[in-house]
């Protein structure tokens, strides 16, 4: 994922070398920046990025614009940037194509968990394998491997792991856990979430009953401690 | 309006028929001179009918007026809403009503320049907040430098994140006040709901000075509710726990409910408030006072309680604010469960 390339564009030059020393912090070697929307269509014009991070309120062409003419060429993954953080921008982002939307001021982490989160889902080739303390789950095949063993998830389960290897060392709650399983109808679900979570304790942990991977916060969720994260 | 320009008002239709009621009243004298007993006979009817006329007149006149005070009188409190007084022109007190208009159109400019002058101010200063967060935040995950300065940018980094929440909660508030921040209802989980206000706050806070703890028995499976906006009043009712108890307190998340509403309960086992203070956010113009700090350990109960208040006032909803027992404080806010409560808001 990190050697993947990101163009940021905005025109605050000390916000610009900001997000790209965060960017570089974060082991993402190839970040390129524009501070205009001309100089971004310029850039553009040569070879294209995997991911885009746009500024919303620049001078001339603003964001919004920049994305409508990145999205008549691309489909190029998109976060917005933005000051304003009013709904019907984000509606209006979204509308017009934007991945996610990002209002300042934002922490480093909350960042990169976009971007992440946005390349995961843009490349879904990237090999992904989670590896936790007693086993591996490659979630491309479904599959967790323990040892010399290989055991097959179910749909439901695999929705549930999946969803906590998107955030891993955070809390993911019942409810988003429920609706990665079963979709957007999901109330009343949670007793059977349970039972997802107790089968694939069974088949991650090395003692399903002290589990190290699978953790539950009590009320709130569940969340996943990886040992490494997807590459 | 004097007593005497109201009445002059009343009377004014009766002086349209006081040639008719003056011509009636010489043809009685007449046929009293001329005809005594035939003026006796008809004078009674004719002199009763008068005072009926008159008094229908009058009668009818004050009605009309009545309703036009009232028609004002509404006007006048839509202005103090912040709505405008839209009163017809063209009926009783035309002068009034345009007046009228045109404070409320005043008024409602006032506060769209308001709201606009916050969003502007709040605008400027998330750039270089930007920056301060974005490179404490940085500091602080910086493992190559020493403990004491990733502590430091940690607190730079705290505050940093209290003003970018005490920006948003103004803006908040200042659309909500001026009506220029409509519900978006959905149907929520309320229990769901407080799980993400627990967990946005346990990652905030992640020192683990302030565990929470959640209860959701009892909880209605969904409401109808503003999910931006409740989550924002949860999550300032924990932040509020966790301001007032810099030392650490637990915090007890409740939810439940019963037919028609559902409730929510923050509680925390530390200082709690003064009587005074109590006493001030429980009154009904609580949300209407100037956003004020208090002396003595430099907290606040200003901005976050306020926008508490209005999200719950936008939701029909009302809140209770309480010591607990033997010490802490306790906010309840109970809301109507109901679509039809909000919608009639908007």
């Amino acid at each position: 994922m990190t050697e993947r390339t990101i163009l940021v564009v905005d025109d605050e030059p000390e916000l610009l070398e900001m997000i790209r020393a965060i960017f570089a912090r974060a082991g993402f070697a190839r970040v390129v920046t524009a501070a205009s929307a001309a100089e971004a269509l310029a850039l553009l014009g040569g070879r294209l990025p995997d991911m885009a991070v746009l500024d919303v309120m620049m001078p001339g062409m603003d964001g919004f614009a920049l994305l409508q003419e990145i999205r008549a060429r691309s489909s190029l993954p998109v976060l917005m940037l933005t000051a304003r953080g009013e709904a019907e921008d984000r509606v209006s982002g979204f509308e017009l194509g934007a991945d996610d939307y990002l209002v300042k001021p934002f922490l480093p982490r909350e960042l990169l968990l976009r971007v992440r989160a946005i390349l995961s889902r843009a490349y879904p080739a990237d090999r992904r394998v989670v590896r936790l303390a007693a086993a591996e789950v490659d979630l491309d095949r479904a599959e967790v491997r323990r040892g010399e063993e290989t055991i097959a998830l179910t749909a439901r389960e695999y929705g549930v792991l999946r969803r906590l290897a998107e955030s891993p060392g955070r809390i993911v709650t019942i409810g988003e856990l429920c609706q990665s399983a079963c979709g957007e109808h999901w109330q009343g679900y949670e007793s059977t979430l349970m039972t997802h979570i107790r089968h694939l304790r069974e088949k991650i942990e090395a003692d399903p009953s002290a589990p190290e991977s699978l953790l539950t916060a009590k009320g709130l969720g569940y969340k996943l401690i990886v040992r490494e994260g997807m590459e | 309006m004097s007593a005497q320009r109201f009445l002059r008002r009343c009377l004014a239709p009766c002086a349209k028929l006081l040639p008719l009621m003056l011509a009636a009243n010489l043809v009685l004298v007449f046929l009293a001179i001329l005809l005594p007993v035939g003026a006796l006979v008809g004078a009674v009817p004719v002199t009763a009918a008068n005072f009926a006329l008159m008094l229908w007149v009058l009668r009818r006149q004050m009605r009309r007026a009545d309703e036009a005070a009232g028609a004002l009188l509404a006007g006048a409190e839509r202005i103090a809403g912040g709505e405008r007084a839209a009163l017809p022109e063209d009926g009783e007190y035309p002068e009034l009503c345009a007046a009228l208009n045109r404070a409320g159109y005043r008024a409602e400019e006032r506060e769209r320049t308001r709201v606009e002058w916050v969003r502007g101010i709040s605008h400027d200063i998330r750039t270089p907040l930007s920056l301060v967060l974005g490179y404490a935040g940085a500091l602080e995950d910086d493992l190559a430098l020493p403990a004491e300065a990733r502590a430091q940018a940690g607190i730079i980094r705290r505050q940093s994140e209290r003003l970018r929440r005490l920006v948003e909660d103004l803006n908040l508030i200042s659309k909500l006040e001026a009506h220029m921040r409509p519900l978006e209802p959905a149907l929520l989980s309320p229990a769901e709901l407080a799980r993400r206000a627990a967990v946005d706050f346990l990652e905030q806070e992640p020192d683990a000075r302030w565990p929470v703890a959640l209860c959701a028995e009892g909880a209605p499976e969904a409401i109808w509710g503003d999910e931006s906006l409740l989550a924002r009043m949860l999550g300032n009712l924990l932040l509020n726990a966790a301001a007032h108890n810099p030392g650490g307190c637990h915090i007890w998340l409740r939810v439940n409910g019963g037919e028609g509403f559902c409730r929510f309960v923050v509680a925390d086992d530390g200082a709690g408030a003064p009587a005074e203070k109590l006493a001030e956010l429980n009154a009904e113009d609580f949300p209407d006072q100037v956003y004020r700090a208090t002396g003595g350990d430099g907290a606040t109960h200003g901005l976050g309680l306020r926008l508490v208040c209005r999200v719950v006032q936008a939701h029909s909803g009302r809140v209770r604010f309480a010591n607990e027992s033997p010490h802490g404080f306790l906010a309840e806010t109970t809301l109507p469960a109901g679509r039809a409560a909000i919608c009639c808001r908007d």
